[in-house]
């Protein structure tokens, strides 16, 4: 039983914190290309 | 004889000669719920129909919660379907605004270090002898999310809904009494008077973008998740898009109030006293005690981490407030902060955590349904 919470366990935190970490690049890349447009568009 | 007969037949049939103790000791806990929602403010639109719906249900051989009957009925359209949860996530999507974490990225880390809670109360739940379905849906208390927690629980473990869900619901009501003595504890006085850049402001395009970014990220690397996330981003584009008023005006009022009354009502209802009367949901509170302090420790802990490679240092204190609950656990924050140094503005910047953590605790029931179901 401990062993199959193990199995749940490590690789569930990991993707969360693979998922959180790829998204606030993703968030970064899209603050990036969105205010280079605003700024194109403003000019 | 025929009279005293019927007398007896009519008497078998009402609910008086059905009353056992243990209907009594759930009317109480029925009542205790709504006194803490009425007269202490803890959570009073949840725990006001969950207090009374748990009332309601152990009145003795009511038609209420047998096959096809009423509350049978919101709770196998409501929530085995899990379409309730799924709503409330739209509505919360609606009224969210996702500004602060857009400003500071970094701080979506703090959302996913939060839920470490999840999985301590995880193995704490092995160890008390529930079985792996049981443990995640204790698990997920730590991400103190009370619509993730019923979602997950609704597909792992359905039979034990009403006492994780009660659980979730007091602890997220009681953060300001669990949080503070573990920031206290976790943080030096100089640490809590760390004073923050002010955020950037977010323009419109960039909240606007965000919700479609931050679906295609999460929905395809946790696809299990993509009920709850993607009702929540559905939500979050409404308020953004600033076309959609009357969607968006209803997701966040009309719609949101009659899924927490249905909500309410069919969780109360899982609280029957054959069920509530036993060990483990003493067992449950606990764990749920347990999963919310290391989440908060969690969140402290690698805030901590991240100031020794930061230039510019965050406060620790904002990642406490990675344990969802929104807004109170980025007000504890706050408070927190001010006690160390009045002048210190902490708020908007807890807000980071705060909603990365819905959306952290989200990707944890994701997992869980993935590899459990």
């Amino acid at each position: 039983m401990v062993i199959e919470a193990l199995e749940v366990a490590i690789p569930g935190f990991i993707v969360v914190f693979l998922v959180l970490f790829l998204l606030s690049l993703s968030v970064k890349c899209m603050s990036f290309v969105t205010r280079k447009i605003e700024k194109k568009g403003g000019k | 004889m025929q009279g005293w007969d019927t007398l007896q037949n009519v008497f078998f049939k009402t609910g008086i000669a059905h009353i056992t103790y243990g209907h009594v000791i759930m009317w109480l806990i029925g009542m205790f719920f709504m006194y803490l929602a009425i007269k202490k403010d803890f959570e009073p639109l949840l725990l006001v129909p969950i207090g009374f719906s748990i009332f309601l249900v152990n009145m003795p051989i009511a038609p209420l919660t047998g096959p096809g009957e009423l509350i049978n009925l919101f709770f196998r359209y409501g929530l085995e379907t899990e379409i309730i949860p799924c709503l409330i996530f739209l509505g919360i999507g609606a009224l969210t605004d996702f500004g602060p974490m857009i400003a500071n990225p970094k701080t979506l880390i703090l959302g996913a270090s939060a839920q470490l809670g999840v999985y301590i109360a995880f193995f704490g739940s092995i160890f008390f002898g529930f079985n792996i379905k049981e443990a995640a849906s204790i698990g997920i208390i730590g991400g103190a999310d009370g619509p993730t927690t019923i979602y997950l629980a609704s597909a792992l473990a359905p039979h034990m809904m009403g006492m994780v869900a009660v659980a979730a619901y007091s602890y997220m009501a009681m953060v300001p009494l669990i949080q503070p003595p573990i920031m206290k504890l976790l943080t030096t006085k100089e640490e809590r008077k760390i004073r923050m850049k002010q955020l950037r402001p977010v323009s419109k395009t960039e909240k606007m973008v965000f919700p479609i970014v931050a679906t295609i990220v999460i929905c395809l690397l946790v696809p299990a998740a993509a009920p709850l996330m993607g009702l929540l981003m559905i939500g979050n584009l409404f308020r953004e898009c600033k076309v959609v008023d009357r969607l968006l005006k209803t997701a966040q009022n009309e719609l949101l109030n009659i899924v927490t009354i249905i909500l309410g009502i069919a969780v109360g209802s899982t609280m029957k006293a054959e069920v509530f009367l036993s060990p483990k949901p003493l067992f449950i509170f606990f764990l749920g005690l347990v999963a919310f302090a290391f989440s908060t420790a969690g969140g402290l802990i690698f805030a901590k981490i991240m100031n020794l490679f930061l230039k510019e240092k965050i406060n620790p204190l904002i990642g406490s407030a990675g344990v969802s609950a929104v807004p109170m656990a980025a007000r504890v924050s706050q408070k927190i902060g001010q006690q160390a140094d009045p002048k210190n503005h902490l708020l908007m910047h807890a807000m980071g955590p705060n909603v990365a953590g819905v959306i952290g605790t989200a990707v944890a029931a994701g997992m869980f349904l993935s590899l459990l179901k």
